[in-house]
């Protein structure tokens, strides 16, 4: 597979209060085109910074980030990016949200409905067009920002924890479904989570990042045979296998953390 | 996530809401009568009614005002005024301020310029406007406009510059134009803050209007207060306050009308809140 995103030695510096505070060091990574990358890392290590800077929202302090063979200066519009915020915006409703991006694109009103009835059904909001973002529960304004990127489909899809608020049930369903459209579509994404069970499922790689400032620990390749299914993945003995690996990276920074405080 | 339990109440609890507003409205009224009755009785055996007048007086003149054909037409004189000047105001103001809340650069060197001419009390710019455009409607549109020019004005600048940039950065990944950035995102997204404005603005263009007619005029209801007064005709002038009144509580109730219908997913989460409360 040929690379589509790389960071060359990117170290990423903030200032805080007149200090600098190193958020990233020696990223040295690189993104494989219909990938499904998953990021893990203790708080505060640079995760997100990582996707902003992805997107062209943040440029590196040392270093630089290929998109392609072009090098990430400013916007990058080749991305969808579903922050750890909704971004929704107040006044629309939910399919105004969701059909934002088609607007742009200047699809016609018929078109974009199309469109947006297959997102809304899909992550589950059937009923819900017309209720605007105020209206909704933190979790139902998730799903419309997940149906927002999907709908905007790009060619890589960045993801700060996007189901971090939805209940496990409906968790499992997007999980499988985003699985089902990055495999079929052949979508490059690179995926933020907390949670060891979800990176496993759905990542083709792993990147453990260390606590701050955030390295790269590891990179663990993930492999299941295909098709997956979300559901009966976790009872096999290589789930357990990868997760008590992942755990074990993991946890090392945890109990680090734990002596300083 | 039923729907229904979000909009539909239990029908007692209407009747019970609709019981609770009359009995509201009772009380209202019952204190405006013994207020008017003991003005009535008062006035006469405690004060000269030379300084307050009576509301049975009042009521004379209104029903005199309104039989002469004077009072509809002071009444519209005055609403002209206030209208244009609003409008005038509102569109220049609101102009400026979007283009100011873009034109960042310039906005920094015109901004002791404008705070200058912002400290200044407009109603003393009114003897300019009658040397330059006579005692006519003209200078008080220009009066009313000049005071919202600058209400308006502040809030769609601060509006503008309050664009959440995170909405503004979304949009921008999704390959938006500056156009569509800024009718989809900054537009809206300072509507509020201009609709603040707007609303603030009306009543301020009222006294506009009013205080050009006090000033200088020989028409509108400022011009019946103050002509009254000169008469010491003290029902007049009570009379042509409480016409005052019922403009500006119209003026206002309209714009609620028009905030409700048109901030639809402002007004929704404020409105569930006051009636579950």
């Amino acid at each position: 597979m040929d690379t589509l995103i790389s960071f060359q030695n990117v170290c990423k510096c903030f200032q805080r209060n007149g200090n600098d505070v190193l958020a990233l060091q020696n990223i040295n990574l690189e993104v494989k085109k219909g990938e499904f990358l998953v990021v893990i890392g203790p708080s505060g290590c640079g995760k997100s910074t990582l996707l902003n800077m992805i997107a062209g929202l943040m440029k590196p302090t040392q270093g630089v980030i290929y998109y392609g063979d072009q090098q990430v200066v400013s916007i990058n519009t080749k991305v969808g990016y579903m922050t750890q915020k909704d971004n929704l915006l107040p006044w629309r409703d939910v399919e105004g949200n969701i059909g934002i991006s088609l607007e742009i694109k200047g699809l016609s009103a018929s078109e974009r409905k199309a469109v947006v009835q297959k997102y809304i059904e899909l992550v589950g909001l059937t009923g819900f067009e017309n209720h605007y973002p105020n209206e909704l529960s933190g979790g139902m304004r998730k799903r419309v920002c997940l149906a927002r990127v999907l709908a905007y489909n790009p060619e890589t899809l960045l993801m700060d924890e996007p189901f971090g608020a939805l209940d496990a049930q409906l968790r499992l369903v997007l999980q499988g479904e985003l699985l089902r459209i990055q495999r079929e579509m052949k979508k490059t994404i690179i995926f933020i989570t907390h949670d060891l069970d979800e990176a496993v499922t759905l990542g083709d790689r792993v990147v453990v990042l260390s606590s701050r400032p955030g390295t790269i620990r590891t990179v663990k390749k993930i492999s299941f045979p295909e098709p997956r299914n979300v559901f009966q993945l976790r009872y096999t003995e290589k789930f357990g296998q990868y997760h008590g690996e992942l755990w074990e990276l993991l946890s090392e920074d945890i109990r680090k953390g734990e002596k300083v405080v | 996530m039923n729907q229904n339990t979000l909009t539909s109440q239990p029908k007692s609890q209407m009747r019970w809401k609709f019981k609770t507003r009359l009995q509201l409205w009772i009380q209202r009224l019952a204190i405006l009568i013994l207020l008017l009755l003991l003005w009535e009785l008062l006035s006469g055996i405690v004060i000269d009614p030379y300084w307050v007048s009576e509301p049975s007086s009042i009521f004379a003149v209104l029903r005199e005002w309104l039989v002469s054909g004077d009072l509809l037409f002071h009444v519209w004189i005055t609403l002209q005024e206030t209208i244009y000047g609003f409008v005038l105001g509102a569109f220049v103001g609101g102009a400026a301020g979007i283009w100011l809340g873009i034109m960042k650069r310039l906005a920094e060197i015109l901004d002791p310029f404008i705070m200058a001419v912002y400290s200044l009390p407009k109603v003393a710019l009114a003897p300019l406007f009658i040397l330059w455009l006579g005692i006519g409607i003209q200078m008080k549109i220009i009066l009313a406009a000049v005071i919202v020019f600058f209400l308006v004005f502040f809030n769609t600048l601060a509006g503008v510059r309050n664009v959440d940039k995170d909405l503004i950065d979304g949009i921008k990944l999704m390959g938006a134009s500056q156009w569509q950035l800024f009718e989809k995102v900054i537009l809206p997204s300072a509507l509020t803050w201009i609709f603040v404005g707007l609303k603030m603005s009306v009543p301020y263009a009222l006294i506009g209007a009013i205080v050009g007619e006090i000033i200088a005029s020989n028409r509108g209801v400022g011009y019946l207060i103050q002509y009254s007064a000169g008469q010491f005709d003290t029902a007049g002038v009570f009379a042509g306050l409480f016409v005052l009144i019922v403009i500006s509580t119209l003026l206002n109730g309209l714009i609620k009308l028009l905030e409700k219908r048109y901030m639809r997913w402002k007004t929704i989460h404020q409105e569930e809140g006051s009636q579950n409360a």
